[in-house]
């Protein structure tokens, strides 16, 4: 009995041999329970060990093997190979950001964002130790729990066109974990991270396509994150102008 | 030292996935919605010349004009339940540790864009 296989059109870029990029084909067997993570260690096991790519759990929590498969970014270890029919399967890095090597691509653009909002629990005053812990509620808790949940696996920074057009935008993750923490009931911090966040950088440059909750393997949904974020960006400027409504401004 | 290769986005990358050409179909919407506007406008520019109005009037009754607005009001329709379909993405209103439904949100949003169309209809005596 011939075992099935598909083939995989891989990007290949090696950056101290190539002026551009090339695509070359694999033939892999066609396993049932196989994802394109299974078909790339294969040729990396038995076919070209020079294929390099990034992959680590396999199992969609590191958000380490985030690539485009047939032009949509999608977790590697994700993407199950019996899902693209007879193939073949076009496999490249991730859009919008620079390829290192192969499918492997340069992440700090993305890591840079992600330390400038301020992913930390700030506060005014830190409560001392004999105050004991900061408390919050399971309700406290759901309010900010869908936009803790993001992996870093950047899938929606290569769905967002803003980002592909303008790369000083801030993006959707990273402006999700802000989110995270301006909901969070222990952080005082907001009001530090507007600087950045309602920047023309920040939530003001989406536009709301929405593509970046379509491909968040984690159900995150940054979208929301951004909109609930000019709402409350949007209201602050109107309370500002009203005196009674104006929050006072410590120091 | 090595040198990343910088990727190229396509200059007609919103017609490569239905997302972002269903996306760019939404934003132009809001072009038609503005031109229709200025058609509004233009019409209440006439309002106290009672010869003028019934001639701008006639005019738009007309086949090219006929057309247009169908255009103007499919895109009127495609922005009102787009953006409706978005809005519970934006008001998020918290019921202990779930949400109100999203289907509240923009059921909401045609409940208030009915009852306003009432109130304007009634206000310029369409049942009187």
């Amino acid at each position: 009995m011939v075992e099935k296989t598909i083939i995989l059109e891989v990007f290949r870029y090696h950056p101290d041999q190539d002026e551009e990029p090339k695509f070359q084909s694999f033939e892999v067997p066609l396993k049932t329970d196989w994802v394109v993570l299974d078909a790339l260690n294969h040729i990396k096991d038995q076919i070209d060990g020079t294929l390099s790519y990034r992959w680590s759990c396999r199992m969609g929590v590191c958000g380490s093997c985030g690539m485009m498969v047939n032009g949509e970014p999608k977790l590697s270890c994700a993407a199950f190979l019996k899902d693209y029919g007879d193939g073949p399967i076009q496999v490249k890095p991730l859009s919008h950001f620079p390829v290192e090597r192969d499918l492997i691509v340069v992440l700090d653009d993305f890591m840079e964002k992600l330390v400038q909002i301020k992913p930390y629990i700030v506060r005014k005053e830190e409560k001392s130790l004999e105050d004991g812990e900061y408390r919050q509620s399971p309700a406290e808790l759901a309010r900010f729990k869908p936009f803790s949940m993001c992996i870093n696996c950047m899938l929606c920074y290569s769905a967002c066109p803003v980002y592909g057009l303008e790369p000083d935008f801030i993006g959707p993750a990273a402006l999700a974990l802000a989110q995270r923490y301006n909901l969070d009931s222990r952080d005082e911090g907001r009001e530090e991270r507007q600087q950045l966040v309602a920047s023309s950088e920040g939530i003001w440059e989406c536009t709301f396509v929405g593509e970046c909750s379509a491909v968040c393997p984690k159900h995150v949904e940054p979208a929301s994150a951004i909109q609930q974020a000019k709402v409350a960006s949007t209201l602050d400027w109107f309370k500002e102008r009203i005196p009674f409504l104006a929050p006072k401004h410590n120091g | 030292m090595p040198k990343p290769y910088k990727q190229k986005m396509s200059k007609t990358w919103w017609l490569d996935h239905p997302a972002y050409r269903l996306f760019m179909l939404r934003e132009l919407s809001g072009v038609f919605i503005a031109v229709y506007f200025l058609i509004l406008v233009n019409i209440m520019s006439k309002a106290g010349e009672p010869e003028a109005l019934a001639e701008c009037l006639a005019s738009l009754r007309t086949g090219p004009w006929y057309l247009f607005h169908l255009v103007i009001l499919a895109f009127s329709l495609l922005h009102t339940v787009t953006w409706f379909d978005l809005a519970p993405k934006a008001i998020v209103i918290p019921l202990g540790e779930d949400r109100l439904p999203g289907i509240f949100i923009t059921g909401a949003h045609y409940v208030g864009m009915g009852a306003i169309s009432l109130a304007v209809i009634w206000f310029f005596g369409v049942f009187s």
